[in-house]
């Protein structure tokens, strides 16, 4: 059975990529269909173009939770709440997001029991599992 | 409600897949899923081996039809491609995909989809009513009632059937639904329906549904009959198919249940 999930995901403002990201994933919270997603994304990271294609091969309900992004001047958070495997997607979001030219800050994906957490330490991300209290 | 405008008698593809599209029907496609369906919507093109979200409206989205086609598409359903990529024929796979379409022939006006009525008919009897699903039976007279009902008031069932058609496919299909509601277990004692079998399909508590849509629409038809305004169609279709159901009720040759729920409306309204 699979568990509902919590999940965000903190990006970096820094890039030229950023403002185009932003928009992008204001359709994706707008609901479009999921080809004009792969549309708009192929026209600007055509180089991870696979790589999105493969994550919604197996992630596509749970890329459709988007529920909130949420921008600052120096970074924004993209939120979902949905049910699936939430650590395999953070990862592959991670994954994504990066090959889009993005740098990620933070990820966290909380389930039922425990919270998986994606840290920048000196410039690395460091991922683990942390127990909910 | 859809702002595009949709032709009542002869509503063209293009009008038809923009209102799909603006009733965002396509969310869930993929660019590839998007394309197929494009193609079988405007080419009739398909695949050899389609995946299930073409197959599910192969008969009913193409601009092709007629006997031929349909025979090629029953045909190719029987093949597919087996784990080890090897071609198989299973003859009872086209059995299920006519069953599985007849079904929701039944279950839709497929105008939405750019397919006339004399096309419905048509592919109706070619497949044949008897390869419908008979557990299904309190289904397909449910959607009969509801599209006769709310076309009479220029509405449609759900969101996808066209809402203001000149013509329903309902108004074709009163003897099979007739046959349905007289085939039912159903009695009236004591002025409610009572299911004669307890796990009948119709029973559980539907027969209660069904007496108040079968009130519901006595009441349409015992009032004199105001077409809805604002349609952009002639209107006698309408009008012709209430004269048509009221004389069956006063004639008896509505279903028996029928006749008993317009007699207790009838009374009823006296009072």
């Amino acid at each position: 059975m699979s568990t509902e999930y919590a999940i965000s995901l903190q990006l970096a403002c820094g890039s030229n990529e950023a403002a185009s990201a932003l928009a992008f994933f204001q359709q994706v919270l707008a609901r479009r269909p999921l080809f004009e997603l792969e549309e708009t994304f192929e026209r600007h990271w055509p180089v991870a173009e696979a790589a999105f294609s493969a994550l919604l091969d197996s992630y596509a309900p749970l890329f459709r939770t988007l529920e909130a992004v949420v921008p600052t001047p120096q970074h924004f958070t993209l939120h979902w709440q949905g049910y699936g495997q939430g650590e395999l997607f953070l990862d592959e979001m991670i994954a994504l997001t990066s090959a889009m030219g993005l740098q990620v800050l933070e990820g966290r994906a909380q389930g039922d029991e425990e919270v998986y957490v994606c840290e920048l330490i000196d410039g690395q991300l460091d991922c683990g599992y942390y127990d909910l209290e | 409600m859809s702002a595009i405008a949709i032709d009542p008698i002869n509503p063209s593809r293009e009008s038809l897949w923009a209102r799909l599209e603006e009733m965002n029907r396509f969310s869930w496609c993929r660019k590839h899923e998007y394309k197929q369906l494009r193609a079988l919507f405007f080419d009739g093109e398909v695949a050899e081996y389609p995946k299930e979200f073409i197959t599910d409206v192969e008969l009913f989205w193409s601009p092709k039809q007629g006997t031929e086609h349909w025979q090629a598409v029953i045909e190719g359903r029987k093949a597919y491609i087996d784990y080890e990529g090897k071609r198989c024929v299973v003859e009872s796979r086209a059995e299920d995909f006519i069953k599985k379409s007849v079904d929701f022939l039944l279950q839709c006006d497929h105008q939405y989809s750019g397919m006339s009525i004399e096309q419905q008919l048509a592919l109706q009897d070619y497949l044949g009513l008897e390869c419908r699903n008979l557990r299904h039976d309190r289904i397909y007279f449910e959607t009969w009632l509801a599209q006769v009902e709310l076309w009479l008031k220029g509405e449609a069932v759900g969101e996808v059937e066209l809402p203001g058609m000149y013509d329903c496919v309902a108004t074709h299909r009163v003897a099979f639904a007739y046959g349905l509601l007289n085939a039912a277990p159903l009695v009236m004692r004591e002025g409610r329906f009572v299911a004669l079998e307890r796990d009948s399909p119709w029973g559980r508590g539907r027969e209660k549904d069904m007496q108040f849509f079968l009130t519901s629409l006595s009441k349409i038809l015992l009032k004199k009959y105001r077409p809805p305004k604002g349609l952009k169609c002639d209107l006698t279709p309408r009008i012709q198919f209430v004269e048509r159901l009221r004389a069956d009720l006063e004639t008896g040759q509505a279903p028996l249940l029928f006749q008993q729920v317009w007699q207790l409306t009838k009374e009823k309204k006296k009072k």
